[in-house]
């Protein structure tokens, strides 16, 4: 989603510097596709697999702040259930994780509805 | 060839050449454009029109090959020792396609003022009603200022971008083929709208349309490609003349149609 280079020349031609073309014109019509990459980036993230079991070193301690290091769901759903016995707690993170995807496709949808509304203007 | 203007001239352009990297598109352009008048450009596709007419608020600038040589005077001042953001401010532009900003019609006219610094609601509000009024476009969005510029027609969302190159008061509008994308009855609403223009700004208006020139200018410019593609002038004066009594044989050829 590419802001149309005439916005940027209709913006100039009207003799605003630069920043203001950038701050006034550029980034409001970049922020939806911003906004999605955003949700839809947590949304890969909350569920990402096998490269966060390398990446993310699945740390089995709980995190403190959010600098510490953590574990995603689904690693952590992979190792209650085929390092302990405890599939209950497997599905009930599971369940966890569905919901969460759930509700951020939800929100991906409202959000993207609503700007197309601002941005057609029907 | 003479091309000196009756009466007074607003922009002088004198042995103005201007280059892509080692192409060169225009060559050698000598011409005073009149005051208060509107000067049409016309000439085959690819002849520099376009891009002469850029040339005056200095929106060649933003492409980094170009290059250029000799002089472009607006009231005997170079447009090169003018800061460029206040030249595009005294310069404005509509272009081919109507671009509105993705924003609410207020918003679109009200950006160009807001950045040069107006802040008063009540200012913003007046100046936004009278560009829409002199762009004959306030009967038909009063009620809906709020709206997205987007959700006007083709032809509207046209008015709305020259309002909002009038909202910052230019003393030059140019207009690079500003009914193109436009149907018909849009395209007279322009053209009118354009006349009525003229009282208080100097209008430049590149058009492929002969019959738009004829009908809508007070002075015409015919440029051509020559051999090596650059753009030259091969004739200007008054419209009527251009088009009834040409000087040149390409000129003659060209508004009769017979190439281009």
């Amino acid at each position: 989603m590419a802001v149309p280079r005439s916005y940027r020349e209709g913006s100039l031609a009207l003799g605003t510097t630069k920043w203001q073309t950038i701050s006034g014109v550029v980034l409001p019509s970049a922020t939806p596709g911003i906004v999605t990459g955003i949700v839809l980036s947590i949304g890969r993230i909350v569920a990402e697999t096998a490269i966060f079991w390398v990446t993310l070193g699945g740390s089995y301690r709980l995190p403190k702040d959010i600098m510490s290091s953590g574990r995603t769901m689904a690693l952590h759903v992979y190792s209650l259930a085929s390092e302990t016995r405890a599939f209950d707690k497997a599905l009930g993170t599971s369940a966890i994780l569905i919901i969460i995807i759930v509700i951020l496709n939800l929100a991906i949808n409202i959000s993207s509805r609503q700007f197309a509304k601002k941005f057609s203007g029907k | 060839m003479e091309h000196k203007v009756n009466g007074k001239s607003k922009l002088s352009v004198e042995n103005y050449s201007l280059f892509y990297g080692k192409f060169q598109a225009l060559r050698d352009i000598t011409i005073d454009l009149p005051a208060n008048k509107i000067t049409s450009i016309i000439g085959p596709s690819g002849c520099g029109k376009s891009t002469f007419l850029r040339s005056f608020n200095r929106m060649n600038d933003l492409i980094p090959s170009v290059n250029t040589k000799g002089k472009i005077e607006m009231d005997e001042e170079s447009i090169y020792e003018v800061d460029v953001v206040e030249l595009r401010k005294r310069v404005g532009m509509v272009f081919q396609r109507p671009n509105p900003f993705p924003k609410s019609i207020f918003e679109n006219i009200a950006f160009g003022p807001r950045a040069h610094g107006i802040r008063d609601k009540q200012i913003l509000n007046e100046i936004v009603e009278k560009s829409l009024r002199q762009a004959v476009l306030w009967d038909e969005v009063k009620d809906s200022i709020n709206k997205s510029g987007l959700a006007l027609s083709g032809g509207q969302q046209q008015r709305l971008c020259i309002a909002r190159a009038l909202a910052v008061e230019p003393e030059v509008i140019l207009m690079d083929e500003p009914a193109s994308a436009l149907d018909p009855v849009a395209t007279l609403k322009i053209e009118d709208l354009i006349q009525q223009l003229k009282e208080k700004y100097t209008i430049v208006i590149v058009t492929h349309n002969m019959q738009q020139a004829a009908r809508a200018s007070d002075f015409t410019l015919f440029f051509n490609m020559a051999e090596d593609r650059a753009g030259y002038l091969v004739e200007s004066g008054n419209t009527i003349d251009i088009f009834t009594n040409p000087k040149e044989e390409l000129t003659e050829q060209y508004i009769s149609g017979r190439f281009g």
